[in-house]
């Protein structure tokens, strides 16, 4: 093996470094980790948008609160059908119109996402008219991240519900946040508001956990279940 | 993240961020487009910090997010746009001796870079700027040693005829234009 720091390519780079970061790497670290922790808690998540896949953080186990439980339409629970032949449990993605960090307020119709030991509670909402409600996936698969081993449901939409879902994201990918968040609505819930920085084509998402440990194989497994089409 | 861990991870940005914002600064091409990678980074590590502070890893962690962000970008949105070249990649090792004439030109070394496959890039990154060794890099990169091999060796004869067109008035370009077109 030959020794890195002998190669002339070693110097160069350094030397390149020292000389253009001298005056302008100081200026790059200001506020570096106040702007990381903001986004770390904002739960911005990382749209791995582009050809096809956005990572969309989920809160899997402590759970997420009906806002309101009285006036709203979307948040009906799909009660366990009796003739065991249940159909897939469908998924909504809204695009979405406000999001703070609070829990929603009494009558509001947004989605509150609970507080966290590591995140404070927040609050959606949605523009349900514009984005596309009951979608019924052809495959929800369960499995854990190449990237970093955390469990997630990587779901694929059907030939329709991917030219929709272009649209869509197309269609909020220049937005400012959180317009240019989505919000994955499945029974009711929200299971994540990824981002997006561009029209997602390939008609797949994952959704990941939010934090390590967030979605466990079970949950993961058994979200992949209900969506799945049985 | 409570107070405590906030503070932790404040003090952690604070002693490694030069460092990585270095990495990451020339993973990119750009200090903003770099910083801006270096906080996507931060960010994921500070979901993830009471787990990666008790493992004592959390430098390890950021890294990893550094590469695969930006080497996950190159895939998803650089499909094709990887070039196809006709070059022999793999060179005799004494071409390793050119190198002194060649990489004279330290303000070219960027465009050079540049040029590169994000994924090349990635490994020449890994190996040249922080001398790390072969399996380290395949543990970050997340693939085979054999691979972080070729990609060395591709990187190299690319960053040799880049180097070479763009300084052909170095003190020896012939020698690294030879060494480059084989």
């Amino acid at each position: 093996m030959n020794d890195s720091t002998e190669h002339p390519l070693h110097d160069a780079l350094h030397a390149h470094v020292r000389e253009s970061g001298s005056d302008t790497a100081g200026a790059h670290l200001v506020g570096l980790a106040d702007g990381a922790l903001r986004v770390a808690r904002r739960r911005q998540w990382l749209a791995r948008a582009g050809v096809g896949v956005v990572a969309a953080a989920v809160v899997a186990t402590a759970w997420v609160a009906v806002a309101d439980g009285t006036t709203s339409r979307a948040h009906v629970v799909q009660p366990a059908t009796g003739d065991g032949t249940g159909k897939a449990t469908p998924v909504s993605l809204l695009p979405v119109t406000s999001s703070v960090e609070r829990a929603c307020t009494q009558g509001s119709d947004g989605y509150t996402v609970r507080a966290t030991a590591t995140h404070p509670a927040f609050c959606v909402h949605t523009d349900r008219a514009k984005g596309m409600a009951d979608v019924r996936v052809t495959a929800a698969k369960a499995g854990k991240s190449t990237v970093d081993g955390t469990w997630q449901v990587e779901v694929t939409l059907s030939p329709a519900d991917r030219t929709r879902f272009a649209a869509l994201t197309g269609s909020i990918a220049g937005a400012p946040v959180p317009r240019n968040e989505f919000a994955i609505v499945i029974d009711g819930k929200l299971w994540g508001n990824p981002s997006v920085t561009s029209s997602i084509t390939g008609g797949r998402f994952e959704i990941v956990g939010a934090y390590v440990g967030d979605l466990s194989s079970a949950t993961a497994h058994d979200l992949a279940h209900r969506l799945n089409p049985r | 993240m409570n107070a405590d861990e906030e503070r932790q991870f404040r003090e952690f940005v604070a002693a490694r961020s030069r460092s990585l914002l270095h990495t990451a600064y020339l993973l990119t091409g750009d200090w903003e487009q770099g910083r801006g990678l270096l906080q996507t980074a931060l960010a994921s590590t500070a979901r993830r910090w009471s787990k990666l502070r008790d493992r004592e890893q959390p430098e390890i962690y950021v890294r990893r997010a550094l590469y695969h962000a930006q080497v996950d970008r190159f895939r998803l949105l650089s499909w094709g746009r990887e070039k196809v070249t006709d070059t022999v990649p793999d060179q005799p090792s004494g071409q390793v001796a050119h190198w002194a004439d060649t990489v004279v030109q330290r303000q070219d070394i960027m465009a050079a870079l540049r040029r590169l496959p994000k994924r090349q890039r990635a490994v020449i990154v890994l190996r040249y700027f922080e001398d790390r060794p072969d399996n380290e890099i395949a543990a970050i990169l997340g693939v085979a040693q054999g691979t972080v091999r070729s990609q060395t060796h591709k990187a190299l004869a690319s960053l040799r005829t880049t180097l070479a067109e763009a300084g052909p008035s170095a003190a020896s370009s012939t020698a690294a234009g030879r060494g480059s077109i084989a």
